[in-house]
């Protein structure tokens, strides 16, 4: 298996001289180039990933900026993006944005200063107004889970308003009239959207939510944890919780049960996302899909076709994703 | 072929000015960003990504291969470095590995032309053969999780087959007798290695895995439910479940949940790394803590200090044990007849 050190050795330069070759900088020397040129055809050198780089080209790479890479979520995300980028020949360097619009910011310029080719961010804290900014200055960013009206072909999103009602319409249909809800305490777009969405469906069900029934924490396993103990220790009677995702569900289910409280029996509990994990759950976990990851690979290949040429793969990008209930055991 | 300077000489700026402009990090004069822009336009200034990453930053490049970001162990083993990297104040770029030993080469050539002066990687495919070679080639690579004997100042690796043996022990120690495992089917260091340590604690007291307690899979959710079909198929009779990781055991108790077996009471099983797996699992699994941070900080510092000017101090750990992490997944058994 041939590479790049082997062909350093043989044409006699650095490997970081055979990379530059590859990458058709021009910091290198007519000959130096022509030698090492030469060395890679008689060794029948073929890298996948650099065989535009040979032409002078760079070899492609998509950037991405999620969040966080310890939430479940978006490990998905990454999963899908991963298996395309592979299948594309495509090299893929994750930014983390973390949660302010400065760090948003950072990674997203930090990845266009590495010279990613197409972008592709899931970012929440940056404005409106900033991101405009930023989508102006470079064409060649694209947005998912994020919808923007002036620049619509380059977003992708998911309906979280309808998916917070229909959760809440499942647990209704199962008779539950004594509702508490778990929120993110970082309302981001899509926690505030869910949070409307179980609030106007069970309103329009004549179940009200006062205030003291909503708890906010962290959107993981643990804040999941600690909400439902707060619920817990007010001592109200509650026959179900609707949590923001499916990792604070298993940390409410986990608190339940841990307090002799049967899930879905005595207390039904839905959740969000439809993480892997949740088909595995004891009990099984009812919640709302959130095609994150089909999103994910739908962009990243009509990116990378459009990347390589095909001017058509981003006007027929789907842009707007439904949500869907599944019912499994816990509600 | 122009330059940034070519470009900040035409503008009248600073080249860092011009930098500005091209990053709109910061706040810039309208007339100056007028001028700069200009000035990109006329020289049809495109900016090449090596050069760039090489010449441009005076922070240290450190680069990352991993197998993919989508695991629980590597996400934590990439929050790790990520850390690291931030509190070093080096530039960190992540590659991933993919699931060969190709995929592998490669992701260290993408890192290099990166402009990655030192490179910390988790390799599983690369043979002995092949990782001696990019040892010798590259000296400011670190190997995490393998030990490649004559590297050992290179190598941060842990103890799976004692890791393994200890958490056989645990069991045997509260009274099991009768034991069935479930492991990854492919067959990387780490899957021989809990293998073989789960088998010397079981041989040590008169045992062994019998040929139908032993299910394999993927190691994926998906697969630590298959598997224990298979066990269940295979008319295995145990008391004991020991499983290759943390999502493998997951997937487990949803099995055994399905064939109205109930974990601790008639099954105790036990994972490996503690993911977060291991803590979102009902009841919580007791495992094994695979202590990537102290790992990965070990690995960055190696990889640091083989490209710094001034000698780093870094204590060389080297072999890493895991420990047991006791939760509620598995329980003592009476000492009585167990048929």
């Amino acid at each position: 298996m041939k590479n790049i050190r082997q062909i350093a050795k043989l044409a006699g330069v650095s490997h970081s001289t055979v990379s530059r070759v590859l990458n058709g900088s021009d910091s290198v020397k007519p000959q130096t180039r022509e030698r090492v040129e030469k060395v890679m055809a008689e060794q029948g050198y073929k890298p996948n990933i650099y065989a535009r780089g040979m032409l002078g080209q760079s070899p492609k790479t998509l950037g991405v900026v999620i969040p966080n890479v310890m939430d479940p979520f978006f490990s998905t995300v990454i999963a899908s993006i991963e298996r395309v980028c592979r299948s594309q020949a495509t090299q893929l360097l994750i930014a983390e944005g973390k949660t302010t619009s400065e760090s948003e910011l950072e990674a997203i310029n930090y990845l266009l200063n590495k010279g990613c080719d197409r972008l592709l961010v899931h970012v929440k804290a940056l404005s409106d107004e900033q991101l405009s900014v930023v989508l102006q200055k470079s064409r060649e960013i694209y947005l998912i889970n994020r919808t923007f009206a002036a620049f619509a072909a380059r977003c992708s999103s998911f309906d979280n308003y309808s998916g917070g009602r229909a959760a809440a319409k499942a647990i209704i249909e199962r008779g539950r009239s004594s509702v508490a809800i778990v929120t993110d305490a970082n309302a981001i777009e899509d926690a505030t959207d869910r949070l409307q969405g179980f609030v106007d469906e069970l309103e329009a069900n004549n179940i009200s939510v006062s205030g003291k029934m909503i708890f906010a924490a962290s959107s993981n396993l643990q804040g999941g944890t600690i909400a439902a103990r707060s619920l817990l220790t007010k001592g109200v009677s509650f026959d179900a919780v609707l949590c923001y995702n499916d990792m604070m569900a298993a940390g409410v289910i986990q608190a339940l049960q841990d307090n002799g409280i049967n899930v879905p029996t005595d207390v039904s509990v839905v959740g969000f996302d439809d993480l892997e994990i949740a088909h595995y759950l004891v009990p099984r976990l009812s919640t709302i899909k959130y095609p994150v990851a089909e999103m994910a690979e739908t962009m990243t290949h009509a990116i990378l076709q459009d990347l390589a040429g095909d001017d058509s793969a981003l006007a027929s990008l789907r842009t707007r994703w439904e949500p869907m209930f599944v019912s499994r055991e816990s509600h | 072929m122009a330059k940034i300077d070519d470009v900040a000489k035409l503008a009248g700026v600073s080249p860092a000015t011009v930098s500005r402009v091209m990053n709109g990090t910061s706040a810039v004069k309208a007339s100056t960003r007028e001028k700069v822009e200009a000035a990109l336009a006329q020289l049809s200034y495109r900016p090449s990504h090596s050069a760039r990453a090489l010449a441009r930053t005076k922070k240290t490049s450190l680069g990352l291969v991993v197998a993919t970001f989508s695991e629980p162990f590597f996400m934590s083993l990439t929050e790790s470095i990520v850390a690291f990297a931030t509190e070093n104040e080096v530039n960190l770029t992540t590659a991933i590995g993919g699931d060969s030993a190709e995929g592998e080469a490669e992701a260290i050539d993408t890192l290099l032309s990166h402009g990655c002066k030192a490179i910390v990687m988790h390799s599983k495919y690369l043979s002995v053969e092949q990782l001696t070679d990019l040892l010798n080639a590259i000296p400011s690579l670190v190997l995490l999780n393998r030990l490649v004997l004559g590297f050992e100042d290179r190598c941060v690796w842990l103890d799976n087959r004692v890791g393994a043996e200890n958490m056989a022990r645990r069991l045997i120690d509260a009274g099991h007798r009768q034991f069935a495992c479930i492991n990854r089917a492919e067959k990387i260091d780490d899957s021989v290695d809990r293998f073989a340590g789960w088998q010397r604690a079981l041989q040590h007291h008169g045992m062994a895995l019998a040929e139908h307690s032993v299910a394999e899979a993927d190691c994926t959710l998906a697969g630590g439910y298959d598997a224990v079909v298979q066990l269940l198929n295979n008319k295995a009779s145990f008391t004991a479940l020991l499983c290759y990781d943390d999502s493998m055991a997951l997937g487990a108790i949803r099995a055994l949940a399905d064939a109205g077996l109930s974990v601790p009471k008639h099954v105790s099983i036990v994972g490996f790394n503690d993911s977060y797996m291991a803590r979102t699992s009902y009841p919580k699994l007791t495992t094994m803590h695979y202590p990537v941070e102290q790992m990965a900080l070990e690995a960055g510092r190696l990889a640091l200090q083989r490209i710094a000017a001034e000698k780093m101090i870094v204590q060389h750990v080297g072999r890493y044990l895991p420990v047991v992490i006791a939760r509620q997944s598995d329980r003592r058994l009476a000492m009585e007849a167990v048929s």
